[in-house]
């Protein structure tokens, strides 16, 4: 691939070119770093199997980055080729138009005549409708093969070939996306899959004619069931220019045309050889949309599916988590058995151990939770409940477009914000990018789970109400913000919805895995780099100055240290121990022992900066250690889990060692040594706090970006500030 | 499809949808999609969408000249969207949820009398 | 209110307190060998601007 876009990299699309070119023969190829291997990108319609077909192809060989300036995800993939015949394989599937010079994964030549033991490297380009579409997935698509565009860290040249992913039962729309692609002039193959669902519907494809049509490579496949794999691997590994191309122009004309030929086409490679045999399917798809998008039924199905999805997500997590939590403490007693006592001890158990098992104690938590939505994606029901949730949003100003940003919002507010770009009303946009942060992003989980679990902790079913109820909390706050905003500064009338509906099918439970790997390991990344840093920043400003230790506990050493003393007199004329002042001495140590820590933290470097905001948190319920907890979080919310295991961390008289940093957070007490740190109100005003509270610098800088003007970032971290603090102290009013 | 501005064309779209269905849906006349009724295939004829909308909906299948059944009748409408093959009409098809301002604007010729 | 400047593992924390602390803000203050400016230098990229016709166009 070719060093830096400039504008003598990208080709313009010509039509009528013919020569059969191999990738080998592509001018391009001057270009190209002979170390980094051929990149291959997957373009498709939405639905047609991509990903599915991404993750068959390269497994857990891949990488999750961004493109540069946008938040749109780019996932790319090694293709291992070792020892397989690229175009020797089995070629029943396979329709090429130049059969005749087939080349092995074993010959030797140029690196783009032969892969052999090389890898192809994917990209999986979001779905799009058309290239030419005035959005943000077709302007990113756009912007890859012309080499303008690539993921962060990698960089733009046009992709080296092109894999076409057609759904074999939508084939005559999907047509015309193979249509666009092969005006593109790029080295092509055409993956029609999704077949054995179009033979289910009485549905055969001509592949060969198809292929003769078209100019290119076809390979009939099913990506789920891995029929016709080997042979698109052979056929990815010799990809040709197309010896055809299809007719284009701009505006409706240019459409109607590409229509008129992907039409043609169609006719002359479809065949619905059993008219009836897709009927049965039909009827059970109708059956159960109008279930789905019913007004009543289909909020009904959505509520038990959410409830479903969060109740499972509790009861099964838990188990893992304390597996988890187990490691970690055993790790923890581990550093204070083999190092010597002193500081550097203190900093691995208390502030590196403590504070990353904070966060990723989590972890199960979070991966079931994109584990549950990607098998609930894959069955095609997702897509329905849009229209049952459009119905909901276009009283509060919100278009239907809307739900699938808010959707993604729920993952992260930043690629959410990034798909609003999608919503073509800019008030309707606005409206949108204003208020996806309140959606519940998956940083806001570890806290979530943290408090109800403190809230309900042997009652699953509660602590799941409490987790929805944080969620709905979310939505609520943020559809009644966009009701506010379209009635004042962005009025205006909505957009009508639009949306494909999938087909309903199984869910792969390998595209599932393969996604909450993705999620976790990014999650893990997390907690390994920044996480870890804030852990080690935090201990040490709350480690230093060191301090007289207070006079209270002063007294009390004294106090233990004489019942010792006393302990030894009463010993030496029998011989016996007196077990109540053993005991006594012991907690009274333990006392003194609280009492320094406490005052150790509160007149450290954190404990100043705590103390000093602590009271514009008062009536939110909080002490200084929360405010630390809270501010910390503006940086990164998850990041307050692990902070207070590490402000609290020695406060409590049993070690982290021994009773693990969940039961050190839940029993650590105020500067009074009674009330705990989080009591029952404190608790619901920090979950209302985090639901409503902006506290994520990127998102802030997305939503200037997205928005034009720094005005809506500051409008909005003004507005949901303004929000969480008033909820927050409102809830601990009520709740004490 | 044809492209006509929106706007102020909603209450004008509504009410010929509304004259069309009250007039009976027949096969041969041009009424709007929302008055189909379940079961009922058609053929698009026009749509008087913004450009935007008309685009997509272009893109997404769902242009003039192309064979669409009723899958679920009201809001949303549903429509299976298929290309014309042969002389059966049937062929490979996706659905389309369409909100019903949308589908108020889409105008068919109706091919059968409604089976469900 | 002191350090325990005497004893040599303060000042092993203390650098990796540093550390820590130019980690989190490398995406704020350029820090030599932390930045990712510093970084993309190092392997030898450099930013393109697509042109046409010696002007650049607008993306």
């Amino acid at each position: 691939m070719g060093g830096a876009a400039t504008g003598s990299q990208t080709r313009p699309p010509s039509a009528g070119s013919s020569a059969p070119a191999h990738i080998g023969t592509d001018p391009r190829a001057d270009d190209h770093d002979p170390a980094l291997p051929p990149r291959i990108a997957l373009l498709g319609n939405p639905n047609t199997g991509k990903t599915t077909l991404f993750n068959r192809l390269c497994g857990l060989r891949h990488k999750t980055s961004n493109f540069p300036g946008t938040t749109l995800e780019a996932r790319l993939g090694r293709l291992r080729l070792d020892g397989q015949p690229v175009a020797g394989g089995p070629r029943s599937d396979c329709c090429g138009q130049d059969d005749a010079a087939p080349v092995t994964a074993h010959e030797p030549g140029a690196r783009r005549d032969s892969v052999a033991g090389a890898d192809l490297e994917l990209i999986d380009l979001p779905g799009i409708y058309s290239l030419e579409l005035d959005s943000g997935d077709s302007d990113i698509c756009r912007r890859v093969l012309l080499g303008e565009a690539a993921p962060r860290g990698d960089r733009a040249a046009p992709p080296d070939g092109l894999c076409v992913v057609l759904d074999a039962a939508s084939l005559g729309r999907n047509l015309m996306m193979a249509g666009e692609a092969l005006r593109r002039r790029l080295p092509t193959v055409i993956a029609v899959n999704m077949i054995d669902l179009a033979r289910r519907q009485g549905l055969s494809i001509d592949g060969p004619k198809l292929a003769e049509l078209l100019g290119c490579r076809v390979v009939l496949i099913s990506a789920r069931t891995g029929e016709g794999l080997t042979t698109l691997r052979a056929a990815l590994a010799d990809l040709r220019i197309p010896t055809r191309t299809a007719p284009g122009g701009v505006g409706e004309a240019g459409a109607a045309a590409v229509r008129r030929w992907a039409d043609e086409i169609y006719a002359q490679v479809g065949d619905l050889s059993d008219p009836a045999g897709g009927a049965p399917w039909d009827a059970l798809t109708d059956r159960l949309d109008r279930v789905f998008t019913h007004p009543v039924g289909g909020i009904l199905s959505f509520a038990i599916i959410m409830a479903a999805l969060f109740y499972t997500l509790f009861v099964l997590a838990k188990y893992p988590m304390g597996w988890i939590e187990w490691i970690f403490n055993q790790l923890g007693s581990l550093i204070t058995t083999v190092m010597p006592d002193g500081v550097l001890q203190d900093l691995l158990a208390n502030g590196v151990v403590a504070g990353i098992s904070g966060t990723v104690v989590f972890l199960p938590q979070i991966c079931l939770l994109f584990f549950l939505i990607s098998l609930l994606e894959d069955t095609g029901y997702l897509a329905r409940a849009a229209f049952v949730m459009d119905r909901a949003l276009r009283p509060f100003g919100l278009p239907g477009h809307s739900f699938v940003p808010l959707l993604s919002s729920h993952a992260c507010a930043l690629p959410g914000i990034m798909a609003t770009r999608a919503i073509p009303d800019p008030r309707e946009r606005l409206a949108t990018i204003l208020v996806a942060p309140f959606m519940t992003c998956s940083a806001r989980l570890p806290v979530y789970v943290l408090v109800t679990t403190i809230l309900f902790g042997d009652r699953p079913g509660m602590a799941a109400l409490a987790f929805v109820g944080c969620y709905a909390l979310g939505i609520l706050a943020g559809v009644l913000s966009a009701l506010l905003a379209r009635r004042t500064i962005l009025r205006g009338k909505s957009r009508p919805m639009c949306l494909e509906l999938p087909t309903y099918k199984l869910p792969s439970v390998r595209t599932a895995l393969i996604t909450t790997w993705d999620r976790g390991w990014v999650f893990v990344k997390k907690a390994g780099t920044n996480i870890m840093m804030i852990c080690i920043v935090l201990w040490w400003l709350g480690s230093y100055p060191h301090v007289q230790p207070p006079q209270q506990a002063v007294q009390l050493r004294e106090q233990a240290q004489q019942l010792r003393e006393h302990r030894a007199v009463i010993e030496a004329p029998n011989g016996s121990v007196e077990p109540v002042s053993q005991d006594l001495a012991a907690s009274i140590d333990a006392e003194a022992q609280r009492l320094e820590a406490a005052n150790a933290k509160s007149h450290s470097f954190m404990g100043r900066a705590g103390k000093a905001v602590e009271p514009v948190f008062r009536p939110l319920g909080y002490d200084w250690r929360l405010t630390i907890g809270v501010l910390t979080s503006f940086a990164a919310r998850e990041v307050f889990v692990s902070t207070m295991a590490v402000v609290l961390a020695g406060e409590d008289t049993t070690d982290v060692a021994e009773a693990g940093v969940f039961h050190q957070i839940k029993s650590a007490t105020r500067d009074d040594g009674v009330t705990p740190v989080f009591s029952a109100a404190t608790c619901w005003s920090l979950l209302v706090f985090f639901v409503l509270a902006m506290q994520c610098l990127p998102t802030l800088a997305v939503t200037a970006k997205e928005s034009g003007h720094v005005k809506w970032a500051l409008l909005q971290l003004g507005w949901m500030s303004a929000v969480a603090y008033g909820a927050a102290a409102l809830v601990y009013r009520l709740a004490s | 499809m044809t492209e006509n501005s929106p706007g102020n064309q909603d209450e004008s779209a509504c009410s010929a949808a509304r004259d069309a269905y009250e007039s009976g849906c027949c096969a041969g006349t041009s009424v709007a999609l929302s008055t189909l009724r379940r079961g009922q295939r058609a053929v698009v004829r026009e749509a008087r969408l913004s450009g935007k909308d008309a685009e997509l909906l272009r893109a997404m299948g769902l242009h003039t000249d192309v064979r669409v059944r009723l899958c679920r009748a009201g809001e949303p409408c549903i429509v299976a969207v298929g290309s014309i093959v042969g002389d059966c009409g049937c062929g490979s098809e996706c659905r389309i949820g369409l909100a019903r301002p949308l589908a108020d604007r889409i105008f068919v010729t109706v091919e059968e009398v409604a089976v469900a | 209110m002191t350090l325990p400047i005497h004893d040599w593992q303060f000042w092993v924390a203390t650098g990796i307190f540093l550390f820590a602390a130019a980690w989190l803000l490398r995406g704020v203050v350029p820090i030599p060998f932390l930045s990712r400016r510093a970084r993309r230098r190092k392997r030898g990229e450099r930013r393109a601007t697509l042109t046409v016709g010696g002007k650049p166009v607008d993306r």
